[in-house]
């Protein structure tokens, strides 16, 4: 055949195309002439047309086009694209197309921006479509699906081809994928919780008749800094209108996704894409976290697709034995071929895993045991001893696992994850190169893996463990765990009969001395068995209410309380279970009720523990607490001193001694406290923290950042570290990188200080009617704190249209700080922020008596600024300009005078200039 | 063979504007680079059999070329060079694999298994090659327009976007050169 004949033969070819095939042989013969290997030519063609049109459409195709898929950074940082999105960096090429962060300078938010790939942006007819399928996938609006914000298309200057974005929420951390792949398989205990939070964004979106149809490990976005592991599932519906190229129909959705994840009938002609694809991937996903491998691995793509319609997947289990045959059930039931037999919706797969309390058998033999011998303690150890070079033993203690559903149990086992990390913390009198993360800070970031903590807190051995009572006997497995390689390094299983549960304390805090090679004096432990008891029932209650006394709430606290009332019915002296009483007392009175009632219980509590075991450090903190709460505060200092004989390096009561000398006025001496803590523990970051809090709060601003970078080197993936470095912002009147940092805590783990300095990022800038919302969010969240109604009613009465609510925020702010001043006269601070609420509702009488209260204890630099308002607000320059001038001697700096609003006119005054204030910033609120 | 950074930039431009020397060299650094980083991306991750955006040719190019400066003309002159690299890679490969199956080659390259999940089916890539050669001594720009397709997986858009003409000629070509493949390969294959 010649090249000549070759073009006439395509031009019949794909004339013939379009002509119905029974007039097909006509036209060949009207059209061919005479020239048989042409016409025999076009037929043949013709004929291999009609066997397979999709000949050679391969997914092996597909791979190779992702294989030439370019990485190509289209756009580089600094760059404004489709003018709107400024490019922070380049993230990721996906299976998309590329992610980057970016800035949206109309929104002033942080996003992800994602180019889709070239060949949707062609036709208009396309790019409506695939708004709609944009805009049915915005409709999903729940915390594990990743927020799509907007499509926007963007003209490349040099080529003139268009291209398409997408916006969605940013979400710093990193994939499932790259988290099974450093990690290897998880434990059921680590998995729950992102299984629970992928079925739950699955289930959102199935609700709304969207399928995901790309679920894999790479496409769940781990959000592990700060407070909550989250799982965000991204790129939900994505994948199938991507796939929708211009002429195509849902024929190319066997091509969508990842073919390891892709469901048989993915890969059979004609099978239908629909909730049960996700369902399936989801398993394929489940079975990778839960062995660290995939099932059905094969040398190609389609040797896999084989492997997955015609055989069974390996169990679970024979890769991973520890996993629950519930599990391994679930898993497989995920992976039926018949997407009939899979489970129905994703969330009934979260039931077999976890199946709900009532459908379990009840725990709560404890005393009932007629068992009475002491079973051995067994230990095992793996992999050598551990031993305490590296620079010590930095620890967490994990949540113990209650196993059963017995909220009595779990309530016991929160407990004594509080008695086990407070012991350790004692272990520090005796090996001075321990330190442990307290149980509040594991609690509040919710944390559960040894890997999570590591990245948290920066510690080198974790604490897990277990708990699980049957038959009459109680069984207590500790781990403890190389945070590092995460290898359990040893390992002990306690066993006692449940009638002599008292002696668990004793017994775990001897086994995790034991085996952290720490050798506890006599002496100690006599002390330590001073504040216990010897009474089973006794002991329980006290466990159960340290799990109640750790949860947030008024009722979880009301529930402590009566743990330890009965604790103390059954053990008079039951040195502990007083001193725990009074800390909850005075927190149901500080948090809740301000009733001076409890405040009484707190303060009778306390005394009485300390009558019984004056030499307990854990009473003596307790005390310390309390009369802190009362404004006891040179009582106070001798209770943190007594600590500290005993104990001369415990964080707790360096930092309570800290915080009552800064009450006093005594700034000094409360820098000393910060350092010394710092100095027992250099590389411990929590005392840095609370020293850089100490060093806003009194204005030493670049002693604050220090601690704050320390904090940050320690631990950069904790989301404290941008919470206080955006409260130091704010005060610099760095206010977009404060509100960065903000908006990055918020969606991580959203606090009403987080929303407050939010508000003020946009007050200080005087966008009033922006700041309200955020002002108003804080108050809903903690609607007992004054500064934070006062905060809203600054805002308000800058608000035409709100002026007339700020009044009632007002009063919202005199009534609680009334409160607090009447149940600490001596809080210098409460007073002045009651000088201030009454001079903003015009009550001159209240506000000087006020103000005269105030003066009679201790003053500072924010305090004085404060009084300075009050004063102004009052008409009082004479007296406003005498408290400015003491707070810029005790180091308020120019920048604070600047952006305070309140001061707007003063700063006209000349006097005011001749005060001369320092260098820079301006006022805070303590942040946590 | 090493490389400058900014050198495949300059050898793009130059091979794009005819020079065949320029081709030539840039050709085989690719060649040479595309093994390494399959090599590369196997030891580091087990053949990740996702195959994800493992991208073997858009690295390369990265290495090559450094990330600056890439044009919208060096790009799809670099996707048309780097599927005849492609194409080499996957023949040289099924050859191999060929030869093992008759027990007469050496071990296969080590990017075997990294391959072997685009080139299962040896036999095929062989035949499609070599109909391809034989296609484009009759039709050069169709046998170009299946070879982008087939070997280098482009889509319609990038096919019609390296070669510089319509979108819908290269469906058109496209539709005719793979039912001649099909009858091609259907008569090798009995």
């Amino acid at each position: 055949m010649t090249p000549d004949q070759w073009r006439r033969v395509k031009d019949l070819f794909a004339a013939a195309l379009h002509i119905p095939e029974e007039r097909r042989p006509a036209f060949l013969e009207d059209t061919c002439d005479d020239d048989a290997e042409i016409r025999s030519e076009v037929e043949k063609l013709l004929w291999e047309q009609e066997q397979n049109s999709e000949f050679l459409e391969t997914i092996e195709l597909h791979q190779r086009r992702k294989l030439m898929r370019l990485e190509w950074h289209s756009f580089a940082p600094g760059q404004m694209v489709a003018g709107r999105y400024r490019i922070e960096r380049f993230i990721r090429a996906g299976g998309m197309g590329e992610v980057y962060e970016a800035f949206d300078t109309m929104l002033n938010q942080r996003v992800a921006l994602k180019t889709v790939l070239a060949e949707m942006a062609g036709s208009t007819r396309n790019l409506e479509r695939f708004k709609q399928e944009i805009a049915l996938a915005r409709e999903v609006t729940h915390p594990n699906v990743c927020r799509v914000f907007d499509v926007a298309q963007h003209r490349d200057a040099e080529s003139g081809a268009e291209m398409l974005l997408l916006t969605m929420e940013f979400l710093p951390g990193s994939t499932l994928a790259e988290r099974i792949k450093a990690q290897g398989r998880l434990t059921p205990a680590e998995a729950l919780p992102l299984i629970r939070q992928m079925a739950e964004a699955l289930a959102a979106a199935h609700d709304r008749g969207i399928v995901h149809c790309d679920f894999k490990p790479g496409n769940v976005i781990l959000t592990s800094a700060g407070s909550a592991e989250r799982a965000v599932v991204t790129d939900f519906g994505l994948a199938l209108r991507v796939s929708l190229r211009p002429g195509e129909q849902t024929s190319s959705a066997t091509a969508v996704g990842t073919p390891p994840y892709m469901a048989p009938e993915q890969f059979r002609n004609g099978g239908t894409v629909g909730t049960a694809t996700d369902i399936y991937a989801f398993g394929i996903t489940l079975y990778e976290m839960m062995t660290g491998k995939r099932p059905f691995v094969g040398g190609s793509v389609e040797a896999e697709a084989f492997e997955r319609l015609h055989h069974r997947p390996e169990a679970p289990r024979a890769l991973a034995p520890n996993l629950p045959a519930a599990w391994e059930a679930a898993i497989l039931r995920c992976l039926e071929n018949e997407p009939e037999k899979r489970y129905a919706a994703a969330r009934d797969i979260l039931r077999d895993l976890d199946p709900p309390a009532k459908d379990r058998r009840r725990w709560f033999p404890w005393a009932a045991a007629a068992v009475l011998l002491l079973l051995a303690a067994a230990a095992l150890w793996f992999a050598g001893p551990w031993r305490a070079s590296r620079g010590g033993a930095h620890l967490a203690v994990l949540p113990l696992t209650a196993i059963g559903s017995d909220p009595a149990l779990q309530a016991f086992s929160d407990g004594l994850t509080e008695t086990l990390t407070g012991r350790i913390s004692e272990f520090q009198q005796f090996e001075k190169h321990v330190w442990v993360v307290p149980a509040s800070e594991v609690r509040s970031a919710k944390i559960t893996s040894a890997a999570a903590c590591r990245r948290a807190f920066g510690v080198n051995l974790v604490i897990t463990g277990s708990l699980q009572e049957r038959g009459g006997i109680l069984r207590v497995a500790l781990n403890l765990v190389d945070a590092g390689s995460l290898r359990q390094v040893a390992s002990r299983s306690i066993e006692l009969p449940a009638s002599q549960v008292a002696q668990l304390e004793d017994t775990i805090t001897a086994e995790s001395a034991e085996v952290l090679r720490i050798t506890l004096s006599p002496e100690a432990r006599r002390r330590f068995q001073n504040e216990m008891t010897q009474n089973p029932s006794a002991f329980r209650l006290y466990e159960q209410g340290m799990g109640y006394l750790r949860r947030f709430g008024r009722e979880n606290l009301d529930q402590a309380i009566t743990g330890f009332h009965g604790a103390i019915e059954l053990d008079g002296n039951y040195a502990i279970a007083y001193a725990r009483l009074g800390e909850a007392y005075q927190r149901r009175y500080a948090s809740f009720t301000q009733n001076p009632a409890d405040a009484a219980l707190a303060r009778n509590s306390v005394t009485r523990a300390a009558a019984i075991a004056p030499d307990s450090s854990t009473v003596q903190l307790a005390l310390g607490l309390v009369e802190t709460g009362s404004g006891d505060y040179r009582l106070a200092t001798e209770s943190y001193k007594r600590a500290l004989r005993t104990d001369p390096t415990n964080g707790e009561a360096l930092v309570g001694l800290a915080r009552v000398y800064e009450r006093l006025g005594q700034q000094a001496l409360a820098e000393a406290a910060y350092k010394q803590a710092i100095a027992a523990h250099p590389d411990f970051w929590l005392p840095y923290n609370q020293a850089g809090v100490f060093y806003l709060r009194v204005g030493q601003l670049e002693q604050a950042e220090r601690m704050f970078a320390m904090v940050a080197a320690l631990i950069p993936d904790n989301v404290l570290g941008f919470e206080n470095q955006a409260a130091l912002d704010l005060i610099l009147a760095r206010y977009d990188q404060a509100e960065k940092a903000l908006q990055h805590v918020i969606a991580i783990s959203p606090s009403a200080p987080a929303y407050s300095n939010l508000g003020m990022t946009e007050f200080q800038q005087r966008r009033y009617s922006s700041a309200v919302p955020w002002f108003e969010k804080a108050v809903e969240l903690r609607p007992n704190d004054d500064r934070l109604w006062r905060n809203l009613g600054d805002a308000y009465s800058k608000v035409s249209t709100m002026a007339a609510k700020a009044a009632d925020a007002y009063q919202h702010a005199i009534a609680l700080a009334r409160k607090r001043s009447e149940l600490n006269p001596a809080s210098a601070d409460a007073w002045t922020a009651l000088a201030l609420y009454y001079s903003k509702v015009g009550d001159r009488r209240q506000a000087i008596l006020s103000i005269q209260e105030s003066k009679k204890t201790a003053r500072s630099s924010d305090l004085e600024l404060r009084l300075a308002e009050a004063y102004e607000i009052l008409g009082d320059r004479e007296r406003a300009l005498e408290s400015l001038g003491a707070a810029i001697a005790n180091g308020l700096k120019a920048k604070q005078v600047e952006e305070d609003q309140d001061l707007d006119r003063l700063r006209q005054d000349a006097r005011y200039r001749q005060l001369q204030p320092k260098t820079q910033m301006k006022p805070v609120e303590e942040t946590r | 063979m090493g490389s400058t950074p900014g050198e495949v930039t300059g050898l793009l431009r130059r091979s794009a504007a005819g020079d065949r020397e320029a081709e030539s060299r840039l050709f085989s650094l690719l060649y040479d680079d595309l093994h390494r980083v399959a090599v590369h991306c196997m030891q580091g991750e087990s053949a990740d059999a996702t195959l994800q955006p493992t991208a073997l040719v858009g690295e390369a190019y990265i290495r090559l070329a450094g990330n600056d400066g890439a044009g919208w003309a060096d790009r799809t002159h670099f996707l048309s060079v780097a599927t005849s690299v492609m194409r080499h890679v996957l023949v040289d490969y099924a050859r191999q694999r060929l030869a093992k199956k008759r027990g007469s080659g050496t071990r296969p390259a080590e990017l075997d298994e990294q391959l072997a999940a685009i080139a299962s089916n040896p036999d095929q890539i062989l035949y499609v090659h070599e109909a391809l050669e034989r296609l484009a001594k009759l039709d050069p720009r169709q046998a170009r327009i299946a070879e982008l397709r087939y070997f280098g997986g482009l889509d319609i858009g990038e096919t019609a976007a390296v070669l510089g003409i319509s979108p819908r000629t290269v469906k058109r070509e496209w539709t005719i050169a793979r039912a001649w493949l099909r009858g091609e390969l259907a008569s090798r294959a009995r």
